[in-house]
């Protein structure tokens, strides 16, 4: 990494303790680059700031009224007051059972009043608000004090004295802020009001109060804010997903949002917390649930969810606990590897429900994925949609022709892999500005707010513009744009990008595997038991040019692979490959018993590597060719959307002549391949 | 309506919104908190050594603001009023936080608070003017990347995807940009000066 990348990866938090070593190293060796970093970063946070949604504006807002709102002069007087009454018809009822004459309470003195084992913890942060009758305040609470002493036997324990709460479990990527300070966080840490808890990344944070077993589960990334504990339980989720399980309270617990403020004394409910709604789903007891837009107020039974936010109506509905199956009537596509937050709903996406893997999707049904979020959409004839983040699809099929694929892409991005279509029944997808019309090949498409760019990988497709209806072709490694006022016309990929059509139906398989191919996906179904080998292979015809430079891809699914490791039962695995004139390479992760997993260009390198028996990876080859010097061939696998930078491993060939076929390759393993395409790259040298 | 017009006619709302806040009405508060939220955060964010430093202090500062509402002199400008009282709050957060945090900040976090001091709340706001111009001046295919990373808040990998480039690239050319905005507030501000 460079000094532009280090401090770039710096600032977007992505530094692993390695990169941090060497950004620090750098920093030691070369002074003006603190102030350049300092320069940086100022210029980062006013940016993400300037052009960030307002989500962090309305925490800000919503944080400091909450603090304003709530006086801890008035909850600590209450909370006394309380008490002080409990006590005293305690005692009176007590006295009426003895049938004894009631006597006049004794007057205290004034200087036992103020022993210090009494001295309340009123509930307050040090960003509270000083009101101005607080020294007015302050002498009627010292009264009560007196009262409440004269009431209560020695021993009594205050309410404030149970008014924190505590971490039960601590997610990734927690941090916990108390007073403008950033603390080490650990399980079993006193929460106390006003700290703030941020948690980056997914992953869940429980935690529980001192007075009762009320318990609240936090999902990541949330931003929680604990105002108070006690009688009167009240907090903050200015963003995230929160369960909450209560007994019985005193006072109604007080969830705030943004959008919404909820109160309820026993139950169970799930509160979700967004940028422009909240969402209550009560389980257990009842809610009364308000809009901050409008102050309106609706009791949630249990059963049944509200959503407040913006151009939403607050009214309870039934929550819907069954799901379609995904053969049931009425089912369009599957949903598969979700990834982070996707959501599935019907008219509005405020009104949305979780997806999980392997839910279907009925007609009319819509998708939407937050920030750093993924899906991927099956339909039935194989036709697969990687949906990005940030994205909201709208529909699926035809309302008139349910047999005909009709996408609406309302923002966001989406990769399409789509099988051969029927004669006369394109797929459509259509953006705001714009529409594609495909039979089946690969493609991507990303609508932005005013124009939709499509980047063609496969085969070749129409796109109109909606403006005018004018119609272009834009084919494998072109690009086009839509947009109001700008010209419509294809234009080559940067770099002199494009990729190679892989056919394959036409593909020839040897070895001890079963191959078929749906649509654009391969599945090799057989886990082979052939003590040594069990090798299966599928090779496409792939022809490039000559001293093209080529990179592979593939998404693998390894779906069972053998139990059988022991070393002289072989191993399994799975790979890539690409024929040249004299030579094939071999890029493959072949898993082993303990310390034999590599992940290799066999017979050439290979470096340990291992991972668990099944799961999604995704696997590339890059093959760099020079004119006047040897071919590098470089690899490397991962699991999830993000790829590592860099790569694992390399090495050099001295290949001949074109690339004529690619392949992909099992040992003993059953695996599904998707998403397989070669990338064509310019020569540089040429 | 003309530009003055409306600055006018935001002024005029601003004061009437002071003069419920001034009289105990706190969802006037919220009202005014958010004209200005948005830039407040940012002039803190031009300043602030370590990001999570932003949205305390514009919080320190909305509440110290509601608390001695009292003493804000009405027809005076309360951005500005709100800009002094964080870049005070601002400053004294950071000496605290150089005494009692510095030994749990990462080296480049700690470098980078040693050399945060040295400017007046006057630069800081003139910066923020700065920005906006110079932003307006990037060119489209580079602000569809500043988009991508502030506005969408994509991965580097997520756009070195959609651009087609590596994530190597992304990260050297944002890290430009940000130089080549920075050179640009600076030339802008010596401009003004000159």
């Amino acid at each position: 990494m460079t000094d532009k990348e280090l401090m770039d990866a710096f600032l977007t938090g992505d530094l692993d303790e390695a990169g941090m070593a060497r950004l620090e190293a750098e920093l030691k060796a070369n002074p003006d680059l603190v102030r350049e970093l300092s320069d940086q970063q100022n210029i980062e946070q006013a940016l993400k700031v300037l052009l960030g949604d307002d989500t962090a504006d309305q925490q800000v807002t919503v944080s400091v009224l909450s603090v304003l709102r709530a006086d801890p002069i008035d909850s600590f007087k209450n909370d006394l007051l309380a008490h002080v009454r409990k006590e005293a018809d305690l005692k009176r009822r007590e006295e009426e059972a003895a049938k004894a004459p009631v006597a006049p309470p004794p007057v205290p003195e004034v200087a036992e009043a103020f022993r210090p084992p009494v001295a309340p913890a009123p509930v307050r942060t040090p960003r509270r608000r000083v009101v101005p009758w607080a020294v007015a305040g302050s002498i009627a609470a010292a009264g009560l004090i007196a009262l409440g002493i004269a009431l209560y036997p020695a021993g009594v324990k205050s309410s404030a004295a149970d008014a924190h709460a505590f971490l039960l479990s601590v997610g990734p990527g927690a941090r916990l802020t108390r007073e403008g300070r950033v603390l080490p966080i650990r399980v079993d840490m006193e929460l106390v009001s006003g700290d703030r808890l941020t948690l980056d990344e997914p992953g869940e944070t429980r935690i529980g109060f001192a007075d009762d077993p009320t318990r609240l589960k936090i999902k990541g990334p949330a931003v929680f804010h604990f105002v108070q504990g006690g009688a009167a339980k009240r907090i903050e989720l200015l963003k995230g997903d929160c369960e909450i399980a209560a007994p019985l309270q005193v006072e109604p617990f007080t969830a705030v949002t943004p959008h919404s403020e909820l109160r309820f004394r026993e139950g169970d409910v799930r509160l979700v917390s967004a940028a422009d709604f909240a969402r209550l789903e009560v389980r257990r007891g009842k809610a009364s649930f308000t809009s901050r837009r409008d102050h309106k107020t609706i009791d949630v039974a249990a059963d049944f969810y509200a959503v407040a936010g913006k151009d939403v109506e607050l009214v309870a509905k039934g929550l819907d606990r069954t799901l379609p199956s995904p053969d049931g009537p009425g089912v369009v596509a599957v949903l598969r590897r979700v990834q982070g937050e996707v959501y599935v709903f019907s008219q509005s996406p405020a009104d949305r429900t979780p997806a999980k893997p392997g839910r279907a999707i009925l007609e009319g049904q819509a998708i939407l994925t937050e920030s750093r979020s993924s899906v991927v959409l099956d339909y039935p004839d194989h036709t697969r949609l990687e949906i990005g983040s940030d994205t909201v699809v709208r529909r699926l099929t035809d309302q008139k022709d349910r047999t005909r694929k009709l996408v609406t892409l309302e923002r966001g991005a989406l990769v399409a892999d789509v099988a051969k279509q029927p004669a006369g029944k394109a797929m459509l997808l259509r953006t705001p500005q714009a529409e594609v019309a495909v039979l089946g090949t690969r493609f991507t498409l990303a609508a932005e707010t005013e124009a939709t760019r499509l980047q063609v990988e496969e085969g070749a497709v129409n796109f109109t513009r909606m403006e005018d209806r004018k119609t272009i072709q834009v084919r494998s490694g072109f690009y086009a744009v839509a947009a109001p006022g700008k010209p419509l016309d294809p234009a080559p990929l940067p770099g002199g990008v494009r990729y190679l059509d892989i056919d394959l139906n036409a593909g020839v398989t040897s070895g001890d595997g079963e191959w078929a191919v749906e649509g654009r996906t391969v599945k090799q179904g057989r886990v082979s038991r052939l003590a040594e080998g069990g090798a299966s292979t599928l090779l496409c015809r792939a022809e490039s040019e000559d001293k093209d430079s080529l990179v592979l891809e593939v998404v693998v699914d390894v779906d069972a692979a053998t139990p059988d490791t022991a070393i002289d039962r072989g191993s399994w695995g799975f790979g890539l490959e690409a024929m040249f004139r004299d030579r094939t390479v071999v890029l493959r992760s072949a898993q082993g018993p303990e310390g034999t997993s590599v992940f290799e260009f066999p017979g050439v390198s290979a470096i340990p590597f291992e991972h668990g028996r099944e799961g999604t990876y995704r696997l590339k080859l890059s093959i760099e060719r020079k004119r006047g010097s040897d071919t590098v061939l470089r690899g490397k696998i991962w699991q999830g959307d993000r790829e590592p930078d860099g790569w694992m491993i390399e090495s050099v060939s001295d290949l001949d002549g074109p690339m004529t076929q690619v392949g992909l390759q099992t040992a003993r393993s059953a695996c599904t391949f998707s998403s397989f395409k070669v990338k064509v790259l310019k020569d540089e040298s040429r | 309506m003309s530009e003055g017009e409306r600055k006018g006619r935001m002024m005029m709302d601003e004061q009437s919104l002071i003069q419920k806040v001034q009289e105990g009405n706190l969802e006037a508060f919220g009202s005014l908190m958010d004209v200005h939220v948005r830039r407040l955060r940012a002039v803190i964010a031009l300043n602030a050594p370590v990001p999570h430093l932003i949205d305390e202090i514009a919080h320190e500062t909305y509440v110290f603001a509601y608390n001695h509402i009292q003493e804000f002199q009405r027809g005076t400008s309360f951005f500005a009023w709100l800009k002094s009282i964080a870049w005070n709050l601002l400053r004294a957060e950071i000496q605290r936080f150089s005494r009692e945090q510095a030994n749990q900040l990462k080296y480049a976090e700690k470098r980078v608070f040693e050399v945060a001091p040295g400017r007046t709340i006057e630069h800081s706001a003139k910066e923020l003017d700065g920005l906006e111009k110079c932003l307006e001046r990037v060119p489209p295919r580079l602000k569809q990347l500043i988009q991508m990373r502030y506005h969408l808040s994509f991965s580097t990998e997520e756009i070195a995807d959609r651009v087609d480039q590596s994530a190597a690239w992304v990260r050297t050319t944002l890290c430009r940009l940000r130089r080549q905005l920075k050179d640009c507030v600076q030339d802008k501000m010596a401009t003004e000066k000159a």
